[in-house]
């Protein structure tokens, strides 16, 4: 009596470690669709809350999770510039559940060897770009400089940005090199509505930022657009700085290079990525790519947000943005001295 | 205009926003004030993708409460416990934990939540009455200017940490301390890592929050254990009752100069988008101390060190809603948090904010000015009952304390390596209580340094080295010399120091040098390291490692001749410079760490919780369980629901 007991007892144990081994099995098996309803998605942002990325990568993962069906998690990883954020998506479980919003300099970090960088940029599994915001170079209303040609023909002018390390000092660097302009880098600002402030106020005489936040300021008055590397729609007025006579009469073919360089890796160019953890099982990478690329940019509710934030919805595709960020970093990896050198002289 | 401010205080008391908004706001805003390390800047992230299904009246009213009365549920646990509820609320500490101490948080907090009502009305006016005309004042405020009221702040370290000529010097070298620490990491402007080591987590410095936690917080627990008392230890013939409430209540009328010192002080730090408001309870504290007729009660639980410092905590809010109103651009991180929710109701945050949404500016001044008043009368209700507390036996309130702080310095960065921080940080703050170096001029030089720095990059690049000949940055300048000089004249000896409320030299130290020659060679190292950055980078660094290195080798010198006086053995065998109850102490509160890293989160704290009452403190073991499972709990819920975006960390289990 005491054996059938044990016996059955035996059976039933045996029966749930297969049915549990096979429950698990299917689960990883589950279409992708089906695994992502229902589950955590964690949705790094590299800045603090409240700041631009954060506020678009909130927009993001509410109509990811509008498409998917998925609970999604917005983790703000400071630190680094971006780095550490970078460097969370990179490190955590290939299982899809983890994905974030990057950003340039992470290009520039990790050609010129920067300090904490623990990813490959060419290894995310890339969703792709999202949303870009053109770029533009502002001087206060009342400043004495109204154009691109008063900035060239100066002996000086202050020009802030936030600091060596940051996409906006890259680019500084790149305009200085390409044009021969005789800025003086104001480097410190904590973000860029300090630096507007210090613009309205006449500390510095001009910003480089994008439309997203310089926008605003522009239409109330304060602050005028003299130039653009990419084009700002709402104002087709400004002018593309690469068209203008007086900045192709002083470019060299290593300027041109730079100008195209600074319109890709914008701010302007790469705007706003989207990426996942490395080595991703395939269809969950092109579920989640198909899921933003056709359905959260199409979708209506978040065009009208995104228009009403001052970007431009900008599809492209895991693939080419992978292909662009190639181009990106072989040319930094092309003009690594010169720019080494720009930023030397920068933080002198 | 008179309408339109009627009709939205009638918004704000209609049935549907006040029970399902504003009210659960000022709630939750309340709990994570109280709960170290969480602020309500905690409870508006979490918010913010709930933003969008409210009106921008609701979300705005939301938001905004959250932040407004966080402050005042932090005052709350730097009364009852010496553990600031956010770091805003440190400057509280040193005199309201005083008064808690002996027997007198009712009293302590009756101020602190008047105050905090009447401080919120004011920044309230401030804003309605500034707006029309703030802007051309902002705009004259320039880095120099910036830079200045932060020197201005800093010179307050002079006036948190003296005493007599000893004292002074000693909370300016604990000052500069906290100014080389806050120099740690990547400098702003070059991007050159100093004093890291190589190591990628201090590449973002030290983090404010976290150190003060642990010089505070944890720092006072080791004191608890050690001394395996209550709070309030003189509490004879004391009784809790809302007539202490009361007096505290009164106090805030009778010491109005305090009162109105800290409330100008917090609205100019908000005002002035780059100064950044942790500094404001700080100057706050600091001017009012000199202004007071009785400085010398400072720190040792003068009612107006209490009163001074939630001012400026609370003003500070009105403050800061004036340049984000103003130009759109956020005064502070809880600001910027604010526009991002406008910004995901589809609002365009601007200069233009006013104009195209004039009802927002009502809906602000309403929620300032009532939602303080309600979350004051909420904590003022509980006021006596929070205040027995303080009478909690140290086995109880030790283990909770600690919790309560480590999951509030994992919950900061979600980084697990912070709670070694407010370990270390523990020790030194213990430490330097110790030997009386003040720990609040440590914090105030380590909010302030990283700030002063940058305005000072920027000046000198944008006005080159005669920034300082503006005309408001020569004001500011007087008025740093007018403190200085102030300070130096009503110091005078045979003062114990604002910070230390138990001296070396009475508890027989004969050897309390070695901490002054360890602070000596950390000076020295610095120093060092300093001279191998580049040209800027290492401009500050020596400029304040030189006169604080000066100024610790002449306390070496201090130390050294006292020490030779004879032994004051108090008959204990000495390990180094530490009694072997006060080692056992340190060390215990440090397991804490050891076991969060070995077993994670939740299991470490378990296991500690356990180990710390049977152990350390000879409970029974079902209260020790029960403890236990009671903190766990938390911890889950907290890591679950409050900070879900924290990784939990399991320690060894992740590699099972």
């Amino acid at each position: 009596m005491k054996t059938m007991q044990w016996t059955r007892v035996l059976r039933y144990v045996i029966f749930l470690t297969i049915f549990l081994t096979v429950s698990s099995g299917n689960a990883q098996q589950l279409p992708a669709a089906k695994f992502f309803k229902g589950n955590a998605i964690t949705f790094i942002v590299g800045s603090r809350p409240g700041g631009s990325y954060d506020t678009v990568g909130r927009l993001l993962s509410k109509y990811i999770a509008k498409h998917t069906g998925a609970r999604v998690i917005v983790k703000n990883v400071e630190g680094g510039g971006g780095i550490q954020g970078g460097n969370a998506i990179y490190g955590s479980k290939p299982d899809g559940l983890t994905m974030g919003l990057l950003n340039a300099g992470m290009m520039q970090e990790q050609t010129l060897g920067g300090k904490g960088v623990r990813f490959d940029l060419n290894k995310y599994t890339w969703y792709g770009r999202v949303l870009t915001s053109a770029d533009c170079t502002g001087v206060s209303a009342k400043s004495n400089f109204k154009s691109v040609e008063d900035l060239l023909a100066a002996k000086s002018f202050k020009e802030g940005n936030a600091g060596a390390g940051s996409v906006a000092f890259l680019k500084s660097v790149l305009l200085k090199k390409a044009l021969g302009w005789n800025s003086k880098m104001v480097s410190g600002y904590g973000n860029t509505s300090e630096m507007l402030l210090a613009l309205i106020r006449g500390e510095i005489d001009s910003v480089a930022t994008t439309w997203d936040t310089i926008g605003p300021f522009v239409r109330s008055g304060e602050v005028l657009p003299v130039s653009t590397t990419s084009g700002i729609p709402e104002f087709p007025k400004v002018r593309i700085l690469s068209t203008i006579p007086a900045v192709q009469e002083r470019l060299s073919p290593m300027g041109k290079e730079f100008l195209n360089l600074d319109a890709q890796i914008g701010i302007a160019g790469l705007g706003r990525i989207v990426a996942g953890t490395p080595a991703i099982p395939a269809d969950r990478a092109k579920y989640l790519e198909e899921v933003i690329q056709k359905k959260v940019l199409s979708d209506p509710d978040f065009v009208k947000a995104a228009k009403q934030g001052n970007y431009t919805i900008s599809p492209l595709s895991g693939k080419e943005l992978l292909k662009a960020i190639s181009v990106c970093i072989a040319t930094i990896e092309k003009y690594r001295s010169v720019i080494a050198e720009g930023l030397k002289e920068a933080q002198q | 205009m008179l309408e339109e401010t009627i009709r939205t205080l009638g918004t704000l008391f209609s049935p549907g926003m006040f029970f399902f908004f504003f009210l659960p706001a000022i709630i939750i805003g309340i709990i994570l004030g109280v709960l170290p390390g969480v602020s309500g800047m905690t409870g508006m992230v979490l918010l913010l993708p709930y933003i969008s299904q409210m009106t921008p009246n609701q979300a705005m009213l939301t938001l905004l409460t959250l932040s407004s009365v966080s402050a005042t549920g932090g005052s709350l646990t730097s009364i009852l416990f010496g553990v600031p509820g956010d770091t805003a609320n440190a400057a509280t500490i040193l005199d309201g934990y005083a008064l808690s101490k002996k027997g007198q948080a009712a009293y302590a907090m009756g101020a602190s939540l008047t105050t905090a009502a009447l401080a919120g009305i004011l920044g309230a006016l401030l804003l309605y009455v500034t707006m029309p005309i703030i802007k051309p004042v902002i705009l004259s405020f320039s880095s120099p200017e910036f830079f200045f009221m932060i020197l201005l702040g800093v010179s307050c370290i002079a006036v948190v940490g003296a005493s007599d000529a000893g004292g002074l010097l000693r909370g300016l070298v604990s000052g500069g301390a906290g100014l080389l620490l806050s120099l740690v990491g990547t400098d702003v402007v070059t991007g050159e890592a100093r004093f890291t080591f190589g190591s990628v987590y201090l590449l973002d410095g030290i983090p404010i929050s976290v150190a003060a936690l642990g010089v505070f917080a944890m720092a006072e627990m080791i004191i608890l254990a050690r001394e395996g008392t209550i709070v309030a230890e003189s509490v004879s013939g004391v009784t809790l009752s809302f007539r202490q409430v009361f007096e505290g209540f009164c106090s805030v009328f009778k010491y109005w100069k305090s009162f109105l010192i800290g409330s100008a002080t917090g609205a100019v730090v908000g005002i002035l988008p780059g100064i950044g408001g942790n500094a404001g309870c700080w100057v706050g504290y600091g001017l009012a101390k000199q202004a007071s007729k009785k400085p010398e009660l400072f720190g040792h639980g003068a009612i107006e060190g209490v009163i001074a410092p939630e001012a400026a905590n609370h003003s500070t809010k009105g403050g800061d809603l004036v340049p984000t109103l103003a130009f759109g651009i956020p005064g502070s991180v809880s600001m910027s948090i604010i526009l991002a929710g406008l910004t995901l109701q589809g609002i365009e945050v601007g200069p233009r904010l006013l104009i195209q949404h004039p009802s927002l500016i009502y809906t602000m001044v309403w929620v300032l000015v009532v939602g303080n008043i309600f979350a004051s009368l909420i904590c003022l209700l509980s006021a006596k009952s929070l205040a027995k507390i303080t009478f909690l036996r140290a086995a109880l309130l030790v283990p909770i304390i600690l919790v309560l702080v480590a999951v509030g310095a994992i919950g900061t960065r979600g980084m697990v390596l912070d709670i070694i921080v407010v370990s270390l940080f523990s020790f030194v703050g213990y430490t330097m209580k110790l030997f009386s170096f003040s720990r609040a001029a440590l914090v105030v030089g380590l909010i302030l340094g990283a700030q002063a720095e940058r305005n000072l990059q920027l000046s000198i690049q944008s006005f080159g080295s005669l920034f300082f000949l503006r005309p408001i940055s020569l004001i500011i300048i007087a008025l740093i010399i007018i403190l200085l000089v102030h300070t130096l004249r009503s110091s005078s000896p045979d003062r114990e120091t604002t910070d230390g409320v138990e001296p070396a030299k009475q508890l027989g130290r004969p050897k309390a040098w070695v901490l002054s020659a360890v602070i000596v060679i950390a000076l020295i190292s610095a120093l060092t390291m300093s001279l191998g950055y580049g040209r800027r980078a290492m401009m500050v660094p020596l400029f304040v490692a030189i006169p604080t290195l000066l100024g610790a080798l002449f306390i070496l010198f201090l130390d050294i001749k006292e020490s030779k006086k004879g032994p004051r053995e108090r008959g204990e065998k000495m390990v180094f410079f530490f009694y072997p109850l006060e080692i056992r102490a340190i060390l215990w509160v440090l397991g804490l760490a050891v076991c969060i890293l070995a077993f994670g989160y939740i299991v470490g704290i378990a296991l500690y919780t356990f180990l710390v009452m049977k152990m350390f403190f000879q409970e029974k073991v079902g209260t020790s369980v029960i403890l236990c499972v009671i903190l766990s709990v938390f911890t889950f819920g907290m890591l679950k629901y409050v900070l879900p975006g924290t990784m939990v960390y399991h320690g060894i289990f992740e590699f099972l």
